[in-house]
C-alpha cells in the first residue's frame, strides 16, 4: 500500500527526459532494479517513473498472466516500474468514463470495438507505430479497427473474439441430423432438440453475446443497422423485419424464456451443464468445460469431448457474424506516452504476440496476417473453424466503420431489447424495427454532428 | 416514562463572557453550535454540494462522456417524460417496489415481532439470526441470491421439480429472473429479505414498550386477543410504523445493489429502478445529461418526504403513556 | 423513564424472571409456546437460507456445482479448494480484506466523530440555521450516489494533484463519510434525545464546559447508540462498491466488493465456488462483529427510529 501512496506523480525527473537518456542511467542501476523487481518490494525512490496499463479481466486468466509477464519484462528493460490493473469487462465502461471525465488515470488502456472512435478526442494518434507494426507483421487483417474520427489511428487492433456455433455432436447425432450450416438448419435442429429437453441458447438480454450474435443473424438475412457511409440509419427494411421474425421463431420454437435474463456466462453454463444443445460463443465455453471436468448429467462422460465448434451459420444473404475487436490505445493525458508506445512496439513483436496467443489458448484471434494460420489452430480439430472464421467476422457498424454512434447503440443494447420485445410478442416485428430505428436515429443525430 | 423532555430553550448553559452575548443575540443562544456542525458541513459542501451542483448542471445539458457539453434547458426532462418508455416503466417499478416491499415487511415484521415477544428462550439466537440479512453486506449476499435464482442452477426450481408435493402439482419451473413479468417480484422478494429485520426489530421494540397495564385493563373489560391487537397495539405502534415506512420507502427508491446484481435492469428493461436506470443511462450509455435528469427527477419529491419525516423525527413522538 | 435502553425489549434478561414465568405457565399455555417457536422456524429459515447456500456452494468442487443431476443443497465431496484459490490466486486475504478493514475502520471513526458533534448540536443546541442544517443533512442522504461519482472524480483529482490519493484507500476514506455521516447523524440524533437534559445541567453546574459535558456525561450514556452507529457505518462501508470501483484499479488497493467482482467474474466464466467462498469470508467478519454488540445495535437502531 505504502508504495502506491508515496509514488510521486509524473516522476521526479519530469517529462523532459527521453527514454534513451533514461535507459542510459538505468543501465547503471539495472542490477539493483532487477533485484527489486525480483522481490516485488520496490522502495519509493526507485519508482521515478511508472507505466500503467488498464485491461479487462481476460476471459482466459493465463492470458493476463502472460501479458503481465511481458509488461514486467519491458519495465525491467526500460528501468521503470510498471503496473497492470484489471477490471471486469462489464465495469470497464465506468472506469474508462471516469478516467476521461477526470483526464487522469492509466497510460495504456484497453479500448475495444468502436471505443477508439468514441474516445477519439482523448486518445493519442498512434498511426506511426500502427504502420511499423503492420509492416513487420505482414499487414493488418482488421482494417477498420481502431480508427479515430479524423481517420487517425486512435488504437491498435489487438485481437478479435469470434463467435462460432458451439454444439453437442452426440445430441445432434442422436436425432440423426447433420451439423447445421444455415440458420434454417439451426431452427429445424433446434426445434427437434428442444423437444428432447436440449434447447438452443442465444441471449436476448443485456449481454455482449446478444449484441454480437443477433447482429450476425440480421446481417446474414440481408439487414443492416447502418448504411455504408456509417452515418445513415438504414435499419427499417423488409429484410430486417424478416430477420426479426426469424429470431422470434427461434425464440419460440428452440429456446426457453431464460434467454431473456442471460448474461455472457449463462450460455456457457447451459452448455456445460448438459442442458443446451447449441450456443454461439467463443471457445471459452469449451475451455470452461475442460477446466471444470464437467460431466454429461447422469453419466461419467466428460462433456467437453462432445462439444464441437463450426463456423457460424449462413442465411439468405450469406454468412456474416459480428464479433468483438479488442484494441489497445494510449490516452492523450497519459504521463508516459513515449514509454507506452515503446511498450506496444515491444508487445507486438512476433515472439511476444505468439506467446500471448498461445497463453490465451487461441481465444485471442490474431489481427496480424503473419499469425492467420497459427499452428495452434491446426493442433486441435476443435479449433478448425478459427482460421476460416475471420472472413465472415465484421466489427460493429458494418458495412460502415465502427463509430461512436455504433458503439453507443451497442452499449444501449437497442438491438437485443427490441428483438426481445418482438420475440415475446410485446411488439410486432414491424413495430419493433420501427422502434429500433427511432432510437438509433436519436443516437446518430446526437453523435453525427461531431464528425 | 414520566420524564417530560425539556425543550431546547430550557437548557442551562455554561456561563458566557460579555462579548458572546451580542453574538448570541444575533445567532441564537448556542453559537458554539456552529463549531459542532462545522466538520459535517465541510464534508457536505466539499464532497456533496459541489458534485451535486455539477449533477444539476449535467441534467440541463447534453453532457456525453468524452464530449464538450452544451446547456439545453429542460430538454432531457422532456425527453424522459414524453418519449422514454423505459423511464415510465421505471416509475411504475418504483411504485410497485415500494408498495409491495413495505406491505410485506409490515405484515411479516408484525407477525415475527409478535412471535418473538413470546419467545423467551433462545432469544439471543432467534433475534441474532433474524437480524443477519440486515447486517450482512448486500452486494455479497445478493450474489448468493443470484445463484439461487440463476436460470440454470435455480435452487427453487430444483425444489419444485424434485420435492414432493411440488413435482406432483406440476408447478414450475419459473424463470425467476428471465420472465419480464416475474423478475421485478423476484427483486422485491430479495429486498424484503434484506429489509425485514429492521421492521421486526423496530416493531418488537414498540411492542415491548407498550405498558402491560393497558392489556390488563383490557382483560378486565373482557377484550379478546384480536381486540387487544387492533385496539391497543396497532394504534400505539402507529408513529413507529409511519417512520419505518418512510425510511423503507427512501431506501427502496435509492436501491441499487439488488437490482444491479440480479438483473442489471433486464429482462427487456423491466426491472429498472431510478438508481440503476440513471447509472446505466449515464455511465454505460454515456449520456451523463440524461442520466442526471433521471436521477434528479424524483429529488424534489424525496426532499418533501424527508422534510415531513424530519418534522416527525424531531417532534416528540411520546406514544408512551 | 423516557429511556429506550430499558425499553428495548429487555423484559426477560433476568433468569429468575424466566424461571418464574415458566413455572407458573400452565400446560396448555406451554403447548401454545411450542407453536410459537414452530411458527418462528420459517422466519429463521428464510433469513439464513442464502447464507447456507453460499456456504454449501463454497465447499463444492466446480464439477459438482455444474452437475444439475444432484441436489444443490448438499455437498457430497466437500473441499476447501475454493478457499485455497482465494488465498493463493487472489489477494483476498492479504490485500482486499485488510484494505476493506482499514477503509471501514477509518471512515467509520471519521464519520461517527463528525456525526456525534453534529447530532449533538441538532439535538440540543439552539442557534440560527440549525433547522436548515438539519434539513440539509437529510437532503444530502438523498443525493443519488450513482450519479455523484462522476463529479466526485473531479474533487478526488483535485486533491490528488496535491497529495496522491487515487488508487489508494485514502480516496475511499475521504469519500465514504459523504454517505455515512448523514446516517450517523440521524441515528444519534434520536439517541441523544432520549438522554435527560438534567444530567448535562448537573455537569455544567459542576463546572464542565460544553465539550466536557458531552465527553464525560452524554457520550457514556449514549454508548449503545454510538455502538449502533459504529456498526451501521462499518457495515455500510464494508458494503460499498461504486466508489471503490471507480477510484481504485490497483490490484493491491482493492476492497473486497470490487476485488470479488473484478477477479472472480471473468467475462463469460464465473468462478461460482470461489465467488461464494469470497462472499462467505466477506460476510463472516461483519456477522461476528455484530454478534458481540447485538443488544446495543438493536437498542440504538430502535431508539433512532422511534425518537
Amino acid at each position: 500500500m505504502e508504495k502506491t501512496t508515496s509514488t510521486p506523480k509524473g516522476g521526479l525527473l519530469g517529462q523532459s527526459r527521453t527514454r534513451r537518456e533514461f535507459l542510459g542511467t538505468s543501465a547503471k542501476v539495472g542490477g539493483g532494479i532487477a533485484a527489486i523487481l525480483a522481490t516485488g518490494q520496490a522502495p519509493a525512490y526507485a519508482q521515478e517513473r511508472e507505466l500503467r496499463m488498464l485491461v479487462w479481466s481476460h476471459f482466459v486468466p493465463a492470458s493476463d498472466e502472460e501479458l503481465e509477464r511481458q509488461f514486467k519484462e519491458f519495465g525491467k528493460q526500460a528501468g521503470v516500474s510498471v503496473r497492470m490493473d484489471r477490471v471486469a469487462h462489464l465495469q470497464l465502461p465506468a472506469v474508462l468514463a471516469g478516467e476521461v471525465q477526470g483526464q487522469k488515470g492509466h497510460d495504456i488502456v484497453n479500448v475495444s470495438n468502436s471505443n477508439p472512435h468514441l474516445y477519439s478526442d482523448h486518445l493519442e494518434d498512434i498511426s506511426d507505430i500502427y504502420g511499423e507494426i503492420g509492416a513487420d507483421g505482414g499487414g493488418w487483417t482488421a482494417e477498420t479497427m481502431g480508427k479515430g474520427r479524423k481517420g487517425e489511428q486512435a488504437a491498435l487492433p489487438w485481437y478479435f473474439i469470434s463467435f462460432p456455433l458451439v454444439f453437442r455432436k452426440d445430441l445432434i447425432a442422436e436425432i440423426g441430423e447433420k451439423v447445421p450450416d444455415t440458420w434454417e438448419d439451426v431452427h429445424r435442429v433446434g426445434m427437434k432438440l428442444k423437444a428432447k429437453g436440449h434447447p438452443l441458447g442465444i441471449q436476448l438480454a443485456h449481454s455482449a453475446d446478444a449484441n454480437w450474435i443477433n447482429r450476425g443473424i440480421l446481417w446474414s438475412h440481408g439487414a443492416k443497422l447502418v448504411a455504408e457511409d456509417s452515418r445513415t440509419v438504414a435499419v427499417n427494411t423488409p429484410e430486417t423485419v424478416e430477420a426479426f421474425k426469424f429470431v422470434r421463431a427461434l425464440y419460440k420454437d428452440c429456446m426457453e424464456q431464460e434467454v431473456l435474463a442471460w448474461d455472457d456466462r449463462n450460455n456457457n453454463v447451459c452448455m456445460i451443464s448438459g442442458k443446451c444443445s447449441m450456443i454461439l460463443n467463443p471457445i471459452s465455453a469449451y475451455r470452461a468445460a475442460v477446466r471444470e471436468n464437467a460431466l454429461i448429467p447422469g453419466t461419467q462422460n466428460l462433456i467437453a469431448e462432445q462439444i464441437e465448434h463450426v463456423i457460424p451459420p449462413k442465411g439468405p444473404a450469406g454468412r456474416h457474424m459480428c464479433a468483438s475487436f479488442v484494441g489497445v490505445g494510449i490516452w492523450k493525458f497519459a504521463k508516459e506516452k513515449e514509454l507506452a508506445k515503446e511498450f506496444l512496439k515491444y508487445h507486438f513483436q512476433k515472439d511476444n504476440q505468439n506467446r500471448l496467443l498461445v497463453a490465451s489458448k487461441g481465444y485471442n484471434q490474431p489481427v496480424l496476417a503473419q499469425f492467420a494460420d497459427h499452428p495452434l489452430y491446426s493442433s486441435d480439430p476443435k479449433y478448425a473453424f478459427a482460421t476460416e472464421i475471420g472472413k465472415y467476422t465484421h466489427s460493429l457498424g458494418w458495412p460502415g466503420v465502427p463509430t461512436a454512434a455504433a458503439q453507443t447503440v451497442y452499449d444501449q443494447y437497442l438491438l437485443p431489447d427490441t428483438l426481445a420485445e418482438c420475440a415475446t410478442d410485446r411488439l410486432s416485428p414491424e413495430d419493433a424495427v420501427a422502434k429500433l430505428e427511432k432510437q438509433m436515429k436519436r443516437v446518430y443525430k446526437r453523435l453525427n454532428r461531431k464528425y | 416514562m414520566e420524564a417530560v423532555e425539556r425543550t431546547r430553550h430550557d437548557l442551562i448553559r455554561p456561563p458566557a463572557r460579555p462579548v458572546l452575548r451580542v453574538l448570541r443575540k444575533m445567532a441564537g443562544p448556542d453559537i458554539d453550535g456552529y463549531g459542532f456542525i462545522m466538520p459535517a458541513a465541510f464534508i457536505m459542501i466539499a464532497l456533496v454540494v459541489y458534485p451535486f451542483c455539477l449533477a444539476v448542471y449535467f441534467s440541463l445539458s447534453d453532457a456525453f462522456i468524452g464530449e464538450e457539453s452544451q446547456f439545453i434547458g429542460i430538454e432531457n426532462f422532456e425527453y424522459i417524460i414524453t418519449e422514454d418508455d423505459i423511464f415510465l416503466i421505471t416509475i411504475r417499478n418504483t411504485l410497485l417496489f415500494a408498495f409491495f416491499s413495505v406491505v410485506f415487511k409490515i405484515v411479516l415484521g408484525m407477525a415475527a415481532a409478535l412471535l418473538l415477544l413470546k419467545a423467551l428462550r433462545l432469544k439471543k439466537f432467534l433475534r441474532g439470526s433474524l437480524l443477519i440479512p440486515f447486517v450482512a453486506p448486500t452486494a455479497l449476499t445478493t450474489l448468493g441470491w443470484w445463484l439461487i435464482f440463476d436460470p440454470t442452477y435455480s435452487h427453487i426450481n430444483w425444489i419444485l421439480e424434485n420435492v414432493w408435493p411440488f413435482y406432483a402439482l406440476g408447478i414450475g419451473p419459473y424463470h425467476w429472473l428471465g420472465d419480464p413479468d416475474l423478475a421485478l417480484y423476484t427483486c422485491i422478494f430479495v429486498n424484503i429479505w434484506r429489509g425485514l429485520p429492521f421492521f421486526i426489530i423496530t416493531i418488537l421494540a414498540g411492542l415491548v414498550s407498550i405498558p402491560e397495564h393497558l392489556y390488563e385493563a383490557a382483560d378486565i373489560d373482557g377484550a379478546t386477543a384480536w381486540d387487544k391487537f387492533w385496539k391497543i397495539a396497532v394504534p400505539l405502534l402507529r408513529p413507529i410504523l409511519a417512520i419505518i415506512i418512510l425510511f423503507s420507502t427512501i431506501f427502496t427508491l435509492a436501491d441499487f445493489n439488488i437490482v444491479f446484481v440480479l438483473t442489471r435492469g433486464g429482462p427487456i428493461n423491466s426491472t429498472h429502478l431510478f438508481a440503476t436506470y440513471s447509472y446505466v443511462t449515464g455511465i454505460s450509455n454515456h449520456e451523463i445529461g440524461l442520466g442526471a435528469a433521471i436521477s434528479l427527477f424524483l429529488f424534489p419529491i424525496l426532499v418533501m418526504i424527508v422534510i415531513g419525516l424530519l418534522r416527525l423525527v424531531r417532534r416528540d413522538t411520546s406514544y408512551e403513556l | 423513564m423516557n429511556s429506550s435502553r430499558t425499553m428495548a425489549m429487555d423484559a426477560s434478561t433476568d433468569p429468575a424472571v424466566n424461571e418464574a414465568v415458566r413455572n407458573r405457565t400452565p400446560v396448555w399455555r406451554r403447548r401454545k409456546t411450542t407453536y410459537n417457536y414452530l411458527a418462528l422456524i420459517p422466519f429463521v429459515a428464510f433469513a439464513l437460507f442464502p447464507l447456507y447456500i453460499i456456504l454449501i456452494t463454497s465447499i463444492k468442487s466446480d464439477q459438482e456445482i455444474a452437475n444439475l443431476g444432484q441436489t444443490p443443497f448438499w455437498a457430497t465431496g466437500m473441499t476447501v479448494d475454493n478457499y485455497v484459490y482465494l488465498a493463493e490466486k487472489t489477494a483476498f486475504f492479504e490485500d482486499w480484506l485488510i484494505n476493506t478493514i482499514i477503509v471501514s475502520v477509518a471512515s467509520t471513526v471519521i464519520s461517527v466523530s463528525i456525526g456525534i458533534l453534529a447530532a449533538y448540536a441538532l439535538a440540543r443546541l439552539k442557534f440560527k440555521g440549525v433547522e436548515v442544517f438539519g434539513i440539509a443533512v437529510f437532503v444530502t442522504y438523498l443525493v443519488p450516489q450513482p450519479l455523484l461519482f462522476i463529479p466526485l472524480i473531479d474533487v478526488i483529482n483535485f486533491i490528488d494533484d496535491i497529495v496522491p490519493i487515487r488508487d489508494t484507500y485514502w480516496s475511499l476514506i475521504i469519500t465514504y463519510p459523504t454517505f455515512l455521516t448523514p446516517f450517523v447523524i440521524w441515528l444519534l440524533l434520536g439517541y441523544f434525545k432520549t438522554i435527560p437534559v438534567e444530567v448535562e445541567e448537573c455537569a455544567y453546574l459542576d463546572g464542565c464546559s460544553r465539550l466536557g459535558a458531552l465527553r464525560r456525561v452524554v457520550l457514556p450514556m449514549a454508548m449503545p447508540g454510538i455502538i449502533c452507529a459504529v456498526l451501521f457505518a462499518f457495515t455500510l462501508s464494508w458494503n460499498e462498491f461504486l466508489y471503490s470501483l471507480v477510484f481504485i484499479q490497483a490490484q493491491e488497493a482493492k476492497t473486497i466488493g470490487v476485488g470479488v467482482f473484478t477477479e472472480l467474474i471473468r467475462g463469460d466464466v464465473y468462478y461460482w465456488g470461489s465467488l461464494m467462498a469470497a462472499c462467505f469470508a466477506g460476510t463472516i467478519p461483519i456477522v461476528v462483529l455484530y454478534s458481540f454488540f447485538m443488544d446495543y445495535y438493536v437498542s440504538g437502531l430502535t431508539s433512532g427510529a422511534i425518537k
